[in-house]
């Protein structure tokens, strides 16, 4: 599975609290509603990095980067070349 | 002088009505501003009848508008109750139902959530805080108003019946061991006491900005707010777009010229592992405050370092009780220096230590720590006999009669007469300064069809102060449920701080020898064993 639909697939599993039932996909903004607070930002980077062995650096770590889900997939590629 | 805490407002509006009070991403407000929109706010809930003995929940995600809406609540002569806006809705409904809140303020998204769950039957009135006008949920019997209709209210200004200080200002919920969150309630002259010890302690002025970093369901913010409002200062709220991000949190405290910084330990140690400090000069911060939980004393060198300029305090007291402790750091704090110290009590309250045995713990000695003064809340909401347990006859024997909080909070009386925090009687755990009952957790995880038996144990973390792992005995090895399905099962009924990190299953559990079961073996299992291999 590509980074995209796994990312999905934790984030509705991890994330969401009650909401877990709400459809998201890699366009649905994460930081406005809500979902990637303090703990979600954490838990997100941890598992990217463990699922693709790209290491986040802390300037890396800003809103632009973490809007939706294809966000993150762009900056992991670009983490990688 | 003031006696309600909405006077702080309107004492610092006619003083400097010009001055910038409240601050949030690209807005500002003036005490003017600030005054006039809290006074439209107190009429329409006037107009609805809704003052003296009502209260008023909060739930949205926080803005300049929260501060309106305390301020509001309070001139209409009302108690108001902010709810964690990330906190699930059946947890958000059984608060605001528990309290029989009367008018809500929130966003059209969770109204649309709560209608759907099902809104408390004892809300009437609903206000739309969002941004931009929203279409009004339909489905809603309460009668529902947007932020917008406020400048067209006829009635304005504070309501003419007023509490007396004694009364509630606002409630505050943590979570209950029970499995249900209980409300601390908190009085005006509780807060008043606090916030004019606050200013006087660290020297607030009108030319200060004071962060407010808290969740405002999150007793830290009360300093934040009403000391900012009572100085005549500017109280700065992170935004919550920012506040994940460590290197713009950083940069955000230098732009915004924020003076006096008050968070969890926590949220300081991730600005040092992720926020790249060296960038930053940190000038104008004169005076950073933590509370909470304990400061591990390695991070907390390295954070001073980052913060030269500034003067950093240890704030310590639970929800129930306010601040009640303090201590200023040395700078630097002297290598031989392991655990902070929690200090002497603040200025009008008074602190001991009680033995097991009853009697007052002595210099070097252990005890349990109680609290004596304004401070104190007068009891839980709805809750006669938690209240009673908690607010007991002092052990110290008077010519009269009075209550005295025990915090549950084991302390040593050091030489010096300051207090060493130790632990915990029973089994409540700070996780990023958040207070958390475990039976709460678990009560939470019996509810699963596939759980058996649950137990949730906090291993000790130098980052966020525990971890919590949940450890699940199912009620079928064939059919046990996975991690997934736990942390989602969590994750509906309890807010994201409380959900545990990983969930590990077991065929059965310890016990001790009375039967209970035995969190110290569970707990000593889970310490991580790489880092015993180390120290060995």
């Amino acid at each position: 599975m590509s980074l995209a639909p796994a990312l999905v697939r934790y984030i509705s599993d991890n994330l969401l609290g009650d909401r877990a039932a709400t459809r998201i996909d890699a366009t649905t903004p994460l930081i406005d509603t809500g979902v990637i607070d303090s703990m979600g930002l954490i838990q997100i980077v941890t598992f990217i990095e463990a699922r693709t062995g790209v290491r986040i650096p802390d300037d890396a770590l800003i809103p632009d980067n973490f809007q939706t889900v294809e966000s993150m997939e762009r900056m992991v590629e670009q983490l990688r070349s | 002088m003031p006696y309600l805490l909405w006077q702080y407002l309107e004492d610092s509006a006619r003083q400097h009505p010009d001055r910038p009070a409240v601050a949030w991403r690209d807005r500002t407000m003036t005490y003017r501003e600030l005054s006039a929109e809290s006074d439209q706010l107190s009429g329409l809930l006037r107009e609805r009848g809704i003052g003296l003995d009502s209260r008023v929940g909060l739930f949205f995600p926080k803005s300049h508008r929260s501060v309106v809406s305390m301020l509001g609540i309070g001139k209409a002569g009302a108690a108001y109750v902010p709810v964690d806006p990330a906190a699930p809705v059946r947890r958000a409904a059984f608060i605001l139902d528990d309290c029989g809140v009367r008018a809500l303020v929130t966003t059209s998204d969770k109204l649309a959530q709560l209608a759907e769950h099902g809104l408390p039957p004892s809300i009437e009135v609903v206000i739309l805080a969002d941004e931009r006008d929203t279409p009004i949920v339909p489905g809603v019997s309460a009668r529902v108003h947007r932020w917008s209709e406020l400048a067209s209210v006829a009635t304005r200004g504070p309501a003419p019946q007023q509490p007396i200080e004694l009364d509630p200002a606002y409630l505050l919920y943590t979570s209950g061991s029970t499995g249900n969150p209980k409300g601390v309630i908190l009085t005006h002259r509780n807060a008043l006491t606090f916030v004019d010890w606050g200013a006087d302690a660290f020297g607030v002025q009108a030319s200060d900005r004071l962060s407010n970093h808290a969740p405002m369901h999150f007793d830290l913010s009360v300093f934040d707010i009403y000391v900012a409002l009572k100085c005549g200062a500017c109280v700065d709220i992170v935004p919550d777009q920012i506040a994940p991000f460590p290197v713009e949190l950083a940069r955000w405290i230098e732009d915004r010229r924020i003076t006096v910084w008050y968070s969890v330990p926590s949220a300081l140690i991730r600005l040092l592992l992720h926020g790249r400090m060296e960038r930053f000069e940190y000038a104008s911060l004169r005076t950073v405050l933590f509370a909470g939980e304990p400061f591990p004393v390695k991070h907390l060198r390295e954070v001073m370092r980052f913060m030269p300029h500034s003067e950093f305090f240890n704030l310590y007291g639970p929800t129930e009780t306010n601040v009640c402790t303090f201590t200023g750091v040395p700078r630097p704090i002297p290598e031989q220096v392991t655990d902070l110290s929690i200090g002497k009590a603040c200025a009008n309250t008074e602190v001991f230590a009680v033995r097991d045995d009853g009697t007052l713990a002595g210099v070097g000695e252990e005890g349990e720590l109680y609290v004596r003064g304004p401070t104190v809340t007068p009891g839980y909401w709805r809750m006669p006999e938690k209240s009673r347990d908690r607010l007991v006859p002092s052990p110290v024997r008077r010519a009269f009669a009075e209550t005295v909080y025990r915090t549950g909070d084991i302390v040593r009386l050091e030489a010096d007469g300051t207090y060493a925090f130790l632990g915990r009687r029973d089994h409540m755990v700070k996780s990023r300064g958040y207070r958390i009952e475990l039976g709460e957790i678990e009560t939470a995880l019996y509810q699963h069809e596939k759980v058996r038996e649950a137990v949730v144990i906090a291993v000790p973390d130098d980052e966020i102060g525990s971890r919590l792992k949940a450890v699940i005995v199912p009620r079928d090895a064939s059919d046990a449920p996975t991690e997934a399905e736990l942390s989602t099962f969590c994750g509906g009924r309890l807010p994201r701080y409380m959900v545990p990190e990983t969930f590990v299953l077991r065929a059965d559990l310890p016990h001790t020898s009375t039967g209970k079961t035995d969190r110290m073996a569970l707990t000593r299992d889970f310490i991580a064993p790489s880092e015993e291999t180390v120290a060995t």
